[in-house]
């Protein structure tokens, strides 16, 4: 072969990997807000949450070629990323005791005492498993097929699941209205 | 169905999933009981109350997209350039750099004069990134009909405008009007797979100068954004860089909208 049709070649596979990453672009940085925000609740700081996406984004980019074109890539990246999560914190698990209740949420402006506050407030006290369900289902907009698919449990269990977090999130919103209420 | 049974399938009801009898039977089930009504529309309350609180987080993604894009392309650029071949590489960057070279020069001289274009670029690709990227807005129209009607109502003059403006493979997504430097566009969204195009269009019966053809490779936010204008309409489409061809889409719609 000489060196033309290496060149060739080279050209050829070279623009096919271009047009692969435009497509990987395409499909999946759409979907980097909502991972940042899933990886926030989950993490409950910034820089873990953009490495979490970070390194979500790039397992997709290696994987991309399983992708199915057409089939629901948001579920998809979702269900990468919490994997990853899921490994990170059965690597910290191992390591050493952490608390799973997360105060913090890391946001890049100075909150305002405001009713969204409140809310956020509450929902950064549930446990995890319920953060999860309620953010996929309630702020991302995820099916109950979709959200059991991307924490590979059964449908059922996300149904109760997100039974009780809205439970337990009125249940905190109703007493801190009865706290102010007393306040003031 | 009983209230037990009912409560296990509100999230599938809140989702949209839950369908055929046993909707009916749901829909049924709470007109005739208050308590599992209001427990519904409690739980839809709550919902509406946690998109609205997460709605007001700034979530900036860019830093992080910029991250990754960077290693994607590095990755690409190891694999392009093998170190066995150096001679090829050293062609290959050679005439990289004098690509990159005319394609300044190009990018230059089509800028020449067209500065005060720029700000109104960067207001376009601003509104664009904080509409589509970091959802700012919560005010676009999205119900085919509504979208028709307002285009009707905002541009009375130009009848099968939607029809005129969709390009194939593209639908409308959305639409809401916006400020652009002191002046009103209407905000169009067209969907092309999975890529959104930003169409800002606007009334210049005049024709005014400042909306002349234009294109601007990289205006931030990893966004390219190219101006035209046609009879009396002109516009500013603005699409990420490389994916969309904003010169071509611009060329169209002024072809298109000059018929």
């Amino acid at each position: 072969m000489g060196t033309g049709e290496c060149g060739s070649l080279l050209a050829h596979g070279l623009s096919m990997r271009e047009d692969r990453n435009f497509e990987f672009e395409s499909v999946a940085f759409p979907h980097a807000a909502g991972l940042l925000r899933f990886a926030l609740h989950l993490t409950g700081e910034r820089t873990r949450a953009e490495d979490l996406v970070q390194e979500t984004l790039l397992a997709a980019w290696r994987n991309f070629h399983q992708f199915e074109r057409g089939t629901n890539c948001r579920a998809w990246l979702f269900r990468i990323l919490k994997n990853f999560y899921s490994s990170q914190l059965r690597r910290n698990l191992a390591r050493t005791e952490i608390s799973l209740e997360i105060n913090e949420f890391g946001l890049s402006v100075p909150e305002k005492i405001t009713a969204g506050h409140e809310v956020r407030e509450a929902f950064s006290h549930l446990t995890p498993e319920h953060r999860e369900v309620l953010q996929l289902a309630s702020i991302d907009g995820f099916a109950i097929s979709e959200i059991a698919t991307i924490l590979e449990i059964p449908a059922g269990t996300v149904a109760s699941r997100l039974n009780r977090a809205r439970l337990t999130l009125r249940s905190r919103l109703q007493k801190r209205a009865t706290a102010g209420e007393k306040n003031t | 169905m009983n209230c037990d049974q009912i409560h296990e399938i509100t999230p599938l009801y809140l989702t949209g999933e839950l369908q055929g009898e046993p909707l009916k039977e749901f829909n049924q089930h709470i007109a005739e009981c208050r308590a599992c009504a209001g427990n519904v529309d409690s739980d839809r309350q709550l919902d509406s109350a946690l998109r609205s609180a997460f709605e007001e987080e700034v979530l900036n993604p860019s830093a992080v997209v910029a991250r990754v894009r960077k290693q994607i392309n590095g990755d690409v650029r190891t694999r392009r350039v093998p170190w066995r071949v150096p001679h090829l590489a050293w062609a290959k960057a050679g005439f990289a750099f004098a690509a990159a070279l005319v394609l300044a020069i190009a990018t230059l001289g089509s800028l020449s004069g067209y500065w005060h274009q720029k700000g109104m670029a960067l207001a376009a690709a601003d509104d664009h990134f904080n509409d589509l990227v970091l959802h700012r807005h919560s005010d676009w129209l999205v119900k085919p009909a509504v979208m028709a009607a307002f285009l009707d109502q905002q541009f009375p003059q130009h009848a099968g405008l939607l029809a005129r403006i969709t390009l194939e493979h593209s639908s409308l997504e959305k639409v809401r009007l916006c400020r652009l430097k002191q002046a009103t566009y209407a905000h169009l969204v067209f969907k092309t797979g999975e890529v959104e195009t930003s169409v800002f269009l606007i009334d210049n019966p005049r024709r005014s100068p400042d909306y002349q053809a234009a294109h601007l490779r990289n205006v931030g936010h990893d966004l390219e954004v190219s101006g035209f204008s046609a009879s009396d309409l002109s516009g500013i489409v603005v699409g990420p860089r490389g994916m969309v061809p904003t010169n071509q889409i611009a060329r169209q719609l002024a072809e298109r909208l000059s018929l």
